[in-house]
């Protein structure tokens, strides 16, 4: 789905998505709209974790991620921020 | 506390100002020439007082929907909210409660704003619960292994 997350809503609108998670993840999108899932969707998938975003790609597609800020992966590892893309929904409205 | 100002139809057009600056201040009352009661307010103040009277009749009806046994419910046990269905009881409980409380804001700051972001935020989880696959992942138990690294999106990808 990620691969053609390109193709199905255009360039731009895939690194505009790519470049807001990889920076300000939990920040208001420059340009398309955001919300965050509610009820259990919305729950934390660990500690530490943010709600559900709800990325919206306008008429194009949905995304929902968790982004952590402080991750650690493995036993050894440093923790650094991430984001984890739940979902990817580029049925149109 | 001042005393209500109930003004006449013919004040409508000999005290205007006066009218209008109590309608921008909450509620003007006008009495018609039949005795028919009338009041004058912001349409943003109706706008409020509208969409607040909307959602507590949805309330009303998801309410009642919850208190059905979920094998027996059907779309239109919703009302307008067909999309509720896709919500189980925790969920649509949860949902009525949250409702609840941004209606009640709503009224009381005479802003919609929150509602409206909130009613937009279930309605997007009720849209991606409806999938069986997207609703399996955003349910279902984190395991780091399921997830890969994604590269930046690149033309001819």
């Amino acid at each position: 789905m990620w691969a053609s997350l390109s193709e199905r809503v255009g360039l731009t609108a895939a690194q505009q998505f790519y470049q807001h998670v990889a920076h300000t993840p939990g920040q208001p999108a420059a340009i398309n709209r955001m919300g965050i899932l509610r009820g259990k969707a919305g729950q934390p998938m660990a500690p530490g974790f943010s709600r559900t975003i709800h990325y919206e790609i306008s008429g194009a597609g949905r995304i929902d991620y968790q982004y952590h800020d402080a991750y650690i992966e493995g036993a050894n590892g440093d923790p650094h921020p991430v984001v984890f893309i739940r979902a990817i929904n580029l049925s149109s409205h | 506390m001042a005393a209500e100002v109930i003004y006449t139809a013919s004040d409508l057009d000999r005290k205007r100002r006066e009218v209008t600056d109590a309608a921008r201040r909450g509620v003007a009352r006008i009495r018609d020439t039949d005795g028919m009661g009338l009041v004058l307010l912001s349409a943003h103040h109706y706008e409020v007082l509208e969409a607040v009277s909307r959602w507590h009749e949805r309330l009303d009806t998801a309410a009642r929907a919850l208190a059905k046994p979920a094998k027996d419910r059907v779309a239109h046990d919703y009302g307008d909210l067909t999309w509720l269905r896709h919500l189980d009881n925790d969920d649509l409980a949860t949902f009525l409660t949250e409702i609840r409380v941004a209606v009640s804001v709503a009224y009381h700051d005479d802003d919609l704003a929150e509602l409206d972001q909130l009613a937009r935020d279930w309605r997007a989880t009720a849209d991606e619960l409806a999938d069986p696959v997207r609703r399996e992942v955003l349910l279902g138990r984190f395991d780091a292994d399921d997830f890969v690294e994604a590269a930046p999106p690149e033309s001819g990808r």
